[in-house]
């Protein structure tokens, strides 16, 4: 009698309580058929800390993590790392920041990729409007809301400089890659000026 | 691009930028890495925005530029402590917006992070190489 065939096993531990950070459906399905029939996909249950770059990892994590050749979370949490020692092959993180992850993934082997590219385009949308909410003055026109007081004068009269042209802005980011790029593209279609990085090498797995 | 410059070069963008926008990664180079002494190059009445980590930004230099009014405002999506304890003097002031870490939350996140995932699991199972892929020494 033979043995039955040893699946691969993909563990998905993206149960965040926030909405907008749980994984639908949709998207586990998607996996799922991208690795085809011989691979396990071992969806964890209990919650994941998606704040920050997430957090130490549930139990119920931790004991799908043992045997499991690629993990998808918030970070990489030690207790997954230690569990999936010798297995995991490959990680990936659905935060941009993984500053939390590299203690015990650097030197493991393990190729770790993040999601920075993927929150560029709302992060850009936040920074223009954020610009927008000093440069046009609308700290100042919620603080005479919230007196009732019509303040007209205080803009037509010069006590409040409103910008006449677009602000030049400046970008301290890492690489000058696509990710990078995007966040400064936004407020670039904006009128506003110049960026700057620090070029890196292309990260790509060798 | 108008120009590409490294950390030493913080000091030369300040002064050059109406508002200062801070995106990079927290790393053991980055951290603390918008200090007093680059905040005090920008422009008066300048802007300074950060969406990365509270870690980048001296938060009490920052507070006094602005109480000295050399700065315009400050937009803040991260802090040094999350959530922002409460009476910290950024609550109540009128010139800093204050984000609970939320720039990032889009409706189309799912989608596009399916997307990255899925790519990647094809380029794995290909023997490719994988998008996003960290440098586990340089810290991003």
């Amino acid at each position: 009698m033979s043995a039955p065939p040893v699946s691969r096993r993909l563990v998905v531990d993206l149960a965040s309580l926030r909405a907008a950070w749980r994984i639908p459906k949709t998207s586990v399905v998607q996996i799922q058929n991208a690795l085809g029939a011989a691979w396990d996909v071992m969806e964890v249950k209990a919650p994941a800390v998606s704040d920050g770059d997430g957090g130490s990892g549930s139990p119920e994590a931790i004991s799908a993590a043992r045997g499991a050749e690629i993990y998808l979370g918030f970070g990489v949490p030690s207790g997954v790392a230690a569990a999936a020692k010798g297995t995991l092959r490959w990680a990936h993180s659905a935060t941009a920041g993984i500053g939390a992850s590299l203690a015990h993934m650097s030197g493991s082997g393990v190729l770790l990729t993040n999601s920075a590219g993927v929150h560029a385009e709302p992060m850009a949308d936040w920074v223009v409007a954020a610009i927008g909410y000093f440069t046009r003055g609308l700290d100042r026109m919620l603080a005479a809301q919230r007196q009732g007081r019509w303040a007209k004068e205080d803009f037509t009269d010069g006590a409040i400089p409103m910008r006449g042209r677009a602000p030049r802005v400046g970008t301290r980011h890492e690489g000058v890659g696509r990710p990078a790029a995007r966040r400064t593209r936004r407020p670039q279609r904006c009128g506003m000026g110049r960026r700057v990085g620090r070029p890196t090498a292309p990260r790509r797995r060798k | 691009m108008e120009w590409v410059g490294g950390l030493a070069d913080l000091p030369r963008l300040a002064g050059g930028s109406d508002v200062l926008v801070i995106a990079a990664p927290h790393t053991a180079e980055t951290v603390g890495a918008v200090d007093r002494r680059v905040l005090e190059r920008l422009p008066h009445q300048a802007l300074v925005v950060n969406v990365s980590r509270g870690s980048l930004l001296d938060e009490a230099a920052l507070l006094e530029l602005l109480e000295l009014r050399r700065l315009r405002g400050a937009a803040l999506d991260v802090f040094a402590t999350e959530p922002l304890p409460a009476g910290h003097p950024f609550w109540s002031h009128a010139r800093v917006l204050v984000a609970p870490h939320v720039s990032a939350v889009s409706g189309q996140f799912w989608e596009r992070e399916t997307a990255l995932i899925v790519e990647n699991i094809r380029s794995y199972l290909a023997g490719a190489p994988l998008t996003n892929l960290v440098d586990l020494e340089a810290g991003y």
